[in-house]
C-alpha cells in the first residue's frame, strides 16, 4: 500500500503539485489523467523519489529514503518518458538488466527472461540491438525490464509497485492492449500499478480506478464510470465530447468533437 | 538449455578471449625477442632453458632483456589495459561511445600537473620524482569532476557540450605545457616533449613503482564495479531505479578514471585515442555488456598499444616516433568515423 500526504513540488518558482494526500491500494491498476502540464508526471516522478518534494510517501508504512535502495528495486519499478540507450544491447539483454538486485545465475535469469519474451509476444525482437528498435518496441522491451524487475513472470508476485508513464504512448492499437493487459493482469494478482495515460478510453477500458489532475491538485477520484463524465471532463479539457457506454463491456467511451466546424455530412 | 539463454551468451566471448590472448602472448614475445641489440628468439625463456641452450646469450642481452624490455613490455600491458578499461568507464559514465579521456581534456590535465613537477623538481626542494604520479592523478581528477559539472544537465550528459568543453581544456594545457618549457632546463623540456606526444621508452622499473599502483587499482575496482556500471549506461534516473547508488556510483567512476589516467600519463604521458578505439572494437565483438566487454577490451588494449609500440619503433628504425603519434594517426580516421556513425544514429 502506498500513502501520498501534503505532496507538494514547486518546479522554477512554480507550484505544479498542490498538497496531493492518496492511498492507493494493492489489486489495482490506476490510471492518472489529466491536460498537458496538469501535475500528472510530477506526482509519479514524486514517488519515484526523482524530484525534491515536501510532504510526506509511505510504501507499506515506511518513508521511501529509509528503505534499502536493492531491496525498494525488487518492489518498485519505473517505466520512464523519453530514454533512449545509446549502446547496442539486444532487447534480451536489456530486459535481463531487470534482474539486476536480485543474485541468481545466467541460466535462472534467462529463464525469467524468456517467460516475458514469451509474455509480450518479443521473440522478433530479443535478438534484435536496441538502438535499432523504434520508439514503440523500445517501450515494450523497457516495459519487459521492469516486468523481470517484480517477478511479474511469477504468479503469486503480490505487493509490488509499478510506476508506468506514459507506457502506451508509441505504441500501435494492439501492443498498447498487450501491455496495458498484462499491466492489470499484474495488478489483478496483488500489484498496485500507476499508469500516466493521455487516452480516456484506454483509462476507461484498463483502469480499476482514476484520478483527475489538473492544476496540481486531484479533481476526481473514482472508477472510470464517476470520472469519465462530461461535467468533470469537459471542463478540463476545454473540447466537446460526447460520452455513450461501450455495447460490449458497459463503461464509458468518450467521443471527443473538433474545436471548429460541424461534422461532415 | 532455453532460447534466451543461448542469445544471452550467444557472443562468442570466449572465442575472442581466446584470439586476443594468442595475438598478445605473440607480440609480447616478439618485444621482448627483438630490440637495437638485436633479435634473439629465445630471449623471453632465457631462464626456463637449459644452460646448454643459452651459452651463447651475453650478460648484456640478458641486462637489455631484463631491464629494458621487460619493463617496456609491462609499460605497455599496464597502459593499454587502464586506457583501454577508464575509456570503457568514461563512455558509460557519459552514456556516449564518444567519450574518451584524451579526447575529454583528461589526459591534457593529467599532463599538466605531471609537467610542471618536472619544471619545478630541479627548482624547488620538496619536489620530486615521486610526486609525478600523484600530480598527474590530481589534475585527471580535477579535470574529470569539472567536465561532469559543465556537460551534465538533469542527470543527461550533452556529449556536444562534452566534447567542446575538451578541446578548450586541451587547448589550455596545450598552452600551459608551452608556458611550463619556457621555464624549464633543457632536461625537463626532453622530457616534456616526450610526455606531449606519449612513449613507453622511459619504461623503468623505478618509473614503474610510483604508477602501476595507481593504474592496478583502477583497473580492479573497475572491474569488481562492472554489473552497476552496466546498469548506469541505461541512464542515471532507470539504474536509480534498479538498486544503484548512482551518486555514488558516479563519484567512484570519476576518481577511478582519474587515478587510472594519472598513472598512465604519469609513466608514458599523453597515448590518445585508446580510449575511444578498443572499446568500440570491443563492444562490436561482444555487445556492451561490461562483464564480457571489460576483459576483452584490457586484452585488445594491451595488443593496441604493443602494436603501435612495435609499429613506432620498426618506421624510423633504429631511431622511435612517440607511440602517441602511431595512435593519434590511427585513432583520429576512426573518431571521425564515429561522429559520422553517430549524425547517422541521430537522424534515423
Amino acid at each position: 500500500m502506498l500513502e501520498c500526504h501534503n505532496l507538494t513540488v514547486f518546479r522554477a518558482g512554480k507550484q505544479v503539485l498542490n498538497k496531493v494526500s492518496l492511498t492507493l491500494e494493492a489489486g489495482q491498476f490506476i490510471v492518472l489523467l489529466g491536460e498537458n502540464g496538469a501535475g500528472k508526471s510530477t506526482l509519479l516522478s514524486a514517488i519515484c523519489d526523482d524530484i525534491p518534494y515536501s510532504g510526506q510517501i509511505l510504501w507499506h508504512g515506511h518513508a521511501l529514503d529509509t528503505l534499502d535502495p536493492l531491496t525498494l528495486a525488487t518492489q518498485r519499478a519505473v517505466l520512464l518518458q523519453h530514454n533512449r540507450v545509446n549502446f547496442a544491447f539486444n532487447t534480451a539483454e536489456l530486459i535481463a538488466m531487470g534482474r539486476y538486485p536480485y543474485q541468481e545465475s545466467s541460466a535462472e535469469q534467462a529463464v525469467v527472461v524468456d517467460k516475458l519474451i514469451t509474455l509480450l509476444a518479443l521473440e522478433k525482437l530479443a535478438r534484435r540491438e536496441v538502438t535499432q528498435l523504434s520508439g514503440g518496441e523500445f517501450q515494450r522491451a523497457q516495459f519487459a525490464r521492469c516486468l523481470a524487475q517484480l517477478n511479474a513472470h511469477d504468479p503469486d508476485t503480490q505487493n509490488k509497485l509499478m510506476l508506468l508513464d506514459e507506457p502506451t504512448s508509441a505504441l500501435d492499437l494492439h501492443h498498447q492492449h498487450r501491455v496495458l493487459s498484462a499491466a492489470q493482469r499484474f495488478a489483478r494478482q496483488g500489484n498496485t500499478v500507476v499508469a500516466v495515460l493521455h487516452d480516456l478510453n484506454l483509462a476507461s477500458l484498463y483502469a480499476d480506478r482514476i484520478l483527475l489532475l489538473d492544476q496540481g491538485q486531484i479533481r476526481s477520484d473514482g472508477p472510470p464510470q464517476d470520472v469519465l463524465r462530461r461535467d468533470v471532463l469537459q471542463p478540463i479539457y476545454q473540447t466537446g465530447m460526447q460520452i455513450n457506454l461501450h455495447p460490449g463491456y458497459n463503461i464509458p467511451m468518450i467521443f471527443s468533437e473538433p474545436l471548429t466546424g460541424a461534422p461532415h455530412a | 538449455m532455453t532460447p534466451t539463454h543461448s542469445i544471452l551468451t550467444a557472443r562468442h566471448h570466449t572465442i575472442w578471449l581466446w584470439l586476443s590472448s594468442t595475438v598478445l602472448l605473440a607480440l609480447a614475445w616478439l618485444s621482448l625477442s627483438s630490440g637495437p641489440v638485436g633479435w634473439d628468439s629465445r630471449m623471453p625463456l632465457v631462464a626456463l632453458l637449459p644452460d646448454q641452450l643459452t651459452q651463447d646469450i651475453t650478460e648484456l642481452h640478458i641486462t637489455v632483456v631484463t631491464q629494458i624490455r621487460l619493463p617496456r613490455l609491462l609499460l605497455a600491458l599496464l597502459v593499454g589495459c587502464v586506457l583501454a578499461c577508464s575509456g570503457a568507464a568514461s563512455q558509460a559514465l557519459c552514456r556516449n561511445p564518444l567519450a574518451d579521456p584524451s579526447l575529454m581534456g583528461v589526459t591534457g590535465g593529467a599532463a599538466v600537473a605531471a609537467i610542471a613537477v618536472i619544471a619545478l623538481s630541479p627548482k624547488v626542494a620538496f619536489i620530486n620524482e615521486a610526486m609525478v604520479a600523484p600530480a598527474a592523478f590530481l589534475g585527471a581528477l580535477a579535470i574529470t569532476s569539472l567536465l561532469y559539472r559543465i556537460a551534465s544537465h538533469n542527470g543527461q550528459i550533452q556529449i556536444t557540450i562534452l566534447l567542446l568543453a575538451g578541446v578548450a581544456i586541451n587547448a589550455v594545457a596545450m598552452a600551459l605545457i608551452g608556458l611550463f618549457s619556457f621555464f624549464a632546463d633543457d632536461t625537463s623540456l626532453r622530457l616534456m616533449t616526450y610526455w606531449q606526444m606519449g612513449a613507453l621508452a622511459g619504461a623503468s622499473w623505478s618509473a614503474m613503482q610510483y604508477g602501476a599502483p595507481l593504474i592496478l587499482i583502477c583497473v580492479v575496482m573497475l572491474v569488481m564495479r562492472r554489473k552497476q556500471i552496466n546498469a548506469l549506461m541505461l541512464g542515471e534516473r532507470d539504474a536509480r531505479h534498479l538498486g544503484v547508488n548512482v551518486r555514488r556510483l558516479k563519484n567512484e567512476v570519476i576518481f577511478l578514471i582519474a587515478l587510472g589516467v594519472g598513472g598512465a600519463v604519469a609513466m608514458s604521458g599523453m597515448i590518445g585515442f585508446v580510449g575511444l578505439l578498443v572499446p568500440h572494437l570491443a563492444r562490436l565483438l561482444v555487445g556492451p555488456d561490461l562483464r564480457r566487454m571489460l576483459p576483452l577490451s584490457m586484452l585488445l588494449g594491451c595488443v593496441v598499444l604493443l602494436s603501435a609500440d612495435w609499429l613506432a619503433r620498426l618506421v624510423v628504425a633504429p631511431s622511435e616516433l612517440p607511440i602517441g603519434v602511431i595512435t593519434a594517426l590511427f585513432g583520429s580516421p576512426f573518431f571521425v568515423y564515429l561522429l559520422i556513425q553517430q549524425k547517422r544514429g541521430a537522424h534515423a
